[in-house]
């Protein structure tokens, strides 16, 4: 690894603090490395390492967007600045500075279980800011929405709040043709699979014997559970209403075009609305 | 003492190094055996020793009150390793444990330490259990106010070079 921080050092020019780093490792077959300016007591460089083709795409998919979130700069929208790449054991590495904030998932309530409505608010406010920049009109069609930027993996742990400004991390799903709603959906999707996985871990820590498969957080299963809240009139139904009413009155969409929107969420994007017949028009009901 | 592959984030930090680890409960009997079989193999000279860390009794061990009554473990390791005619390279700090380390760090990097638990560990803090949240709280206000918080690590890897 030592090479590593040597080429970083000499691509940056900069000098880097040898004995201090902080190693994260195999999330979705790739690692992160944070590393420190000499004499630094945080870290300023982030370093995203794949350990192979797939993950090197999702890395080099984060580069870009950081690169466009950065050139066009959204008010009060922030993400990392990207500083470049160098190729290491045959792949390429990305570099950003780090940014660090208040993340929004530390204030998930534990004891309640419950969402917070502070939480949706602060996303409907910048969602809507991002949809109406980043929106292309090229394409005019009969719809009322447009394609725009989409942030693709856009839930409460890849969210902070900095100087009230909202941090996006980890863009690696990030498109520049994306669709309006999709993120504010994927949000409340999965805040319900967070709070459906409060207090899940923990003995095993405890004991020094975690592993993945004593890991009891459930993922894809909750998934499909949201509908079927949303259907049975959970907690979340009134909020995701409130969320869904006030984003696209920002963004003037049309409830038929919210609509086919929510529809395609779930159905295409997600792969999860096909739990019955008609779920949607039970959906639209309690939501809309 | 067998090979471990899924401890790869080591093998990223020691160049693909071969990595043995052990995880000595009785610490001395099986680094004796551990160390036979990796000098047999004789790759690069070094050893890497994984070490489960009863954080209580490093504490005491540290504080000159208590430093007759308890033993630390880490200390006997390594007091083993250099009476072996090795040298300690390094000793790395590891999360969550020996077995699946995906974070580490040097142990005597408080600032790595820092960050893991206040910016990575403690925001995801909904998915523990209720004990666990609030022992992870606790440690965070000891580790924000303790000056060498690597004595609250409990898992950590000792790598070692024979002398030559």
């Amino acid at each position: 690894m030592i090479d590593l921080i040597s080429k970083i050092e000499d691509y940056l020019n900069i000098s880097i603090d040898y004995k201090k780093y902080l190693l994260i490792g195999n999330a979705f077959d790739k690692k992160a490395l944070f590393l420190y300016k000499r004499k630094d007591n945080h870290p300023s460089i982030l370093v995203r390492i794949p350990i192979n083709i797939r993950a090197e795409k999702l890395c080099e998919n984060e580069y870009n967007n950081l690169l466009y979130l950065n050139t066009i700069k959204i008010s009060n929208i922030l993400a990392a600045q990207p500083l470049g790449k160098i190729t290491y054991k045959g792949f390429n590495c990305y570099i950003q500075k780090t940014l660090f904030s208040n993340q929004m998932q530390t204030n998930l309530r534990t004891i309640l279980k419950k969402p917070r409505v502070k939480d949706f608010n602060i996303v409907v406010h910048f969602l809507s800011i991002i949809y109406n920049k980043t929106k292309s009109t090229d394409n005019l069609t009969d719809k009322t929405f447009f394609n725009c930027w989409q942030m693709g993996d856009c839930w409460i742990g890849n969210l902070g709040l900095y100087n009230n400004s909202l941090v996006l991390y980890d863009l690696e799903y990030a498109v520049r043709s994306g669709y309006p709603l999709y993120d504010l959906l994927h949000f409340g999707l999965h805040y319900f699979v967070a709070l459906n996985n409060v207090g899940k871990l923990g003995k095993s820590i405890r004991d020094g014997n975690y592993t993945n498969k004593l890991d009891n957080r459930i993922f894809d299963s909750i998934e499909k559970m949201f509908i079927v809240d949303l259907i049975n009139g959970g907690k979340f139904t009134i909020l995701l209403k409130y969320a869904i009413n006030t984003y696209t009155t920002k963004c003037n969409i049309n409830k038929k075009d919210t609509k086919i929107l929510i529809k395609n969420y779930f159905e295409k994007f997600r792969g999860i609305g096909n739990l019955k017949n008609d779920w949607e028009k039970e959906v639209f009901k309690k939501i809309l | 003492m067998k090979r471990m592959n899924f401890l790869d984030n080591l093998q990223f930090i020691y160049n693909d190094s071969q990595i043995f680890t052990c995880n000595p409960n009785k610490p001395l009997e099986s680094l004796e055996k551990y160390i036979k079989n990796a000098n047999s193999f004789n790759y690069n000279n070094n050893i890497i020793i994984g070490v489960k860390l009863n954080i209580i009794s490093e504490l005491f061990y540290n504080n000159r009150l208590f430093k007759l009554m308890v033993s630390s473990r880490k200390k006997e390791i390594i007091e083993y390793l250099i009476n072996s005619k090795f040298e300690i390279e390094n000793i790395l700090a590891v999360y969550p444990n020996i077995y699946i380390p995906r974070f580490c760090f040097n142990l005597t990097d408080s600032s790595s330490h820092r960050i893991l638990i206040n910016e990575i560990l403690l925001p995801r803090k909904y998915s523990l259990t209720f004990i666990n949240r609030i022992l992870l709280m606790l440690f965070s206000n000891i580790i924000n106010k303790y000056k060498n918080p690597d004595l609250l690590v409990g898992n950590i890897f000792i790598i070692a070079k024979k002398k030559k």
